[in-house]
């Protein structure tokens, strides 16, 4: 019993030691090995350019293909503003994905609307939603 | 209160001789380095979770797939890999198999815990909601959870206070279920386990790993004793009564020896009569092998027991082993001690004959309750007149200050106890009061070894 508790007391300051790690170092981005690791930046043209450049009225752009699913927005541009991008398709492979996706969909409108392109940073931890979203953004901004 | 059925091995902490204390040490050593392992899988193989949560989710990852290997662990600890029993021992064995299955437990109740708070957090829901979530939306979470369930009434059955009230039959059906509940619980864990889900590569090595898991346990735990007994012949040859309730059970068969069982060792017996076929008892050579059969000594103390006294010649036997730890290795070359307690006599039997020692340096202490219960008198005379050992019988219990094997009364009976080596067997009180004694007179844990059985 006494070298259970000493086991178990260890496994955990271990797991909380190993994750507090991971957390803190906030590891970039992670890709599976093997794969090109991506450019956190998608090229675009610079955003001053781009600025005010669009049209209004509302895009549904193409939709991206990741790895874990597909990613589709649709964009509402007012007065040449972006005011909102609406997430139509989000990998949905189970729960997770969609708990995974949501907040970082959140994070990525508010980027966007502040940025006015789709050239943000994407959202580590869910890189592969972020890549398909921003993808998808652009091919809709470019409709506009 | 329990039925006494048949001598029958117990954890009891195992003290190691030289040759074995590297083994824990090698077996300790493998467990952390698997570990590692896992945990550096867990790191790079998929991304930390994002968001509310996310620091629980990502704990609780770890947490289970240190729980997968810890499940695989127990598995290769109990299909009796001869190199794992010859080298660890039976009471080593058991006693890391009791240590584990409650760690076991710890893990897998602590990673569904923190998956389902984490996920809880992240989808904003309360904890039963989230758990209801998880049942009804994964593939396979139903599976896992019954396996979990399945996994603590094991353990629960486990605990001294209710495996004292269990039939031994009983307990040991239940024990079965383990099997089923790490197939069950597989699943869940390569379609919903983000570090398998995502990555063939992984997959497939956790799988092959599983699968292989599975299929030692069917080649170890039931194919090789049916083959070694089919290959070999293996029938009874006689049955004789040593005393009124111990009796001895000659094995005989082809080529016997290519089992290769060490002095000391035991097998794992299967009587194929009617009514004894059900159950596999754990009981020790009680010779020294190396001639055209075995001998096992038994006590009657139970049905199953009386039954094996009424065998009929011819009856098929399945042998899984050898096992155990209480083997003499070469290489020594000082004083040996055998301490045994009743029934224990029968692996020291064969170790007295053969384990290597000092001339005219060996000793057999033996107490048992009753004169009538003294089993092979003759035989270990004989031994000691050819080997220039000596025996003691000892007769009487404990309370007896002439018998107590107390560090004094040790220490009257073999004066060079301190340089000897020792091997110890009997009911689990008795190989207690002597490791204390021992200890108490500082003899080294590494040149002791005791294996206990329950009567």
């Amino acid at each position: 019993m006494r070298r259970l508790l000493l086991l178990v007391s260890g496994t955990a300051v271990a797991i909380v030691m190993v994750v507090a790690i991971r957390t803190h170092a906030n590891p970039p981005v992670h890709h599976p090995a093997g794969r090109p690791s991506p450019t956190v930046r998608v090229a675009l043209p610079s955003p001053s350019a781009t600025r005010h450049a669009y049209h209004s009225g509302v895009a549904t752009g193409a939709v991206a293909r990741t790895d874990y699913g597909a990613v589709q927005v649709r964009v509402t541009v007012v007065r040449g503003r972006i005011v909102k991008v609406a997430a139509l398709r989000l990998p949905h492979g189970n729960q997770m994905d969609v708990q995974l996706s949501k907040p970082a969909v959140r994070v990525l409108e508010r980027r966007v609307i502040s940025a006015q392109s789709a050239n943000v940073d994407m959202v580590s931890g869910a890189t592969y939603t972020s890549k398909g979203y921003l993808r998808s953004l652009q091919s809709a901004l470019d409709r506009l | 209160m329990a039925i006494a059925a048949d001598p029958r091995r117990l954890p009891s902490r195992a003290t190691l001789p030289e040759a074995f204390s590297g083994a824990a040490a090698g077996m300790a050593t493998i467990m952390v380095a698997g570990a590692a392992l896992v945990t550096g899988t867990w790191w790079r193989a998929a991304p930390p979770p994002f968001g509310p949560g996310a620091t629980l989710t990502d704990a609780g990852r770890l947490t289970g797939l240190l729980a997968g290997y810890v499940a695989l662990l127990q598995v290769m600890l109990r299909i009796r890999l001869p190199v794992v029993e010859r080298r660890l021992g039976t009471d080593s064995i058991n006693e890391t198999h009791r240590l584990l299955g409650g760690y076991l437990i710890v893990l897998i109740v602590g990673h569904a815990t923190l998956i389902t708070a984490g996920y809880a957090l992240a989808a904003r829901s309360s904890v039963p909601r989230e758990l209801t979530t998880l049942v009804a939306s994964y593939p396979y979470i139903l599976w896992a959870m019954i396996a979990a369930s399945l996994l603590i009434g094991v353990a629960v059955s486990s605990l001294p206070v209710i495996r004292r009230r269990l039939l031994y039959e009983a307990w040991h059906g239940l024990h079965l279920l383990v099997y089923a509940a790490l197939a069950l619980a597989f699943f869940h864990q390569v379609t919903v386990g983000e570090h398998f889900r995502h990555q063939a590569v992984l997959r497939a090595a956790w799988t092959v790993l599983f699968a292989g898991a599975g299929a030692a346990v069917v080649v170890f735990r039931f194919l090789r004793p049916w083959y070694l007994s089919i290959r070999h012949r293996l029938v009874v040859g006689s049955v004789v009564h040593e005393t009124p309730n111990i009796i001895s059970i000659r094995i005989t068969g082809r080529n016997i020896h290519r089992l290769h069982p060490r002095p000391g060792q035991y097998f794992r017996w299967r009587f194929l009569a009617p009514g004894a076929w059900y159950l596999a008892h754990p009981y020790s050579l009680s010779e020294e092998p190396g001639g055209r059969s075995f001998r096992i000594t038994v006590r009657i103390t139970g049905r199953h027991t009386a039954k094996l006294a009424q065998l009929p010649v011819g009856t098929r036997v399945i042998a899984e082993g050898p096992c155990g730890g209480l083997i003499a290795g070469a290489g020594w070359a000082g004083p040996v001690i055998l301490i045994a307690g009743g029934i224990g006599i029968t692996p020291l039997r064969a170790l007295f004959a053969t384990a290597p020692c000092a001339e005219n340096a060996i000793t057999l202490i033996y107490r048992a309750h009753d004169p009538a219960d003294i089993v092979f008198r003759a035989e270990l005379e004989r031994i000691a007149v050819q080997r220039s050992g000596t025996v003691h019988f000892l007769i009487g219990g404990r309370d007896n200050p002439r018998n107590d094997l107390s560090p004094a009364h040790l220490t009257r009976l073999c004066p060079d106890l301190s340089r000897s080596r020792v091997f110890v067997c009997g009911p689990p009180g008795y190989a207690q009061t002597i490791r204390a004694s021992l200890a108490a007179l500082g003899v080294a844990r590494s040149r002791v070894r005791s294996e206990s059985f329950r009567m």
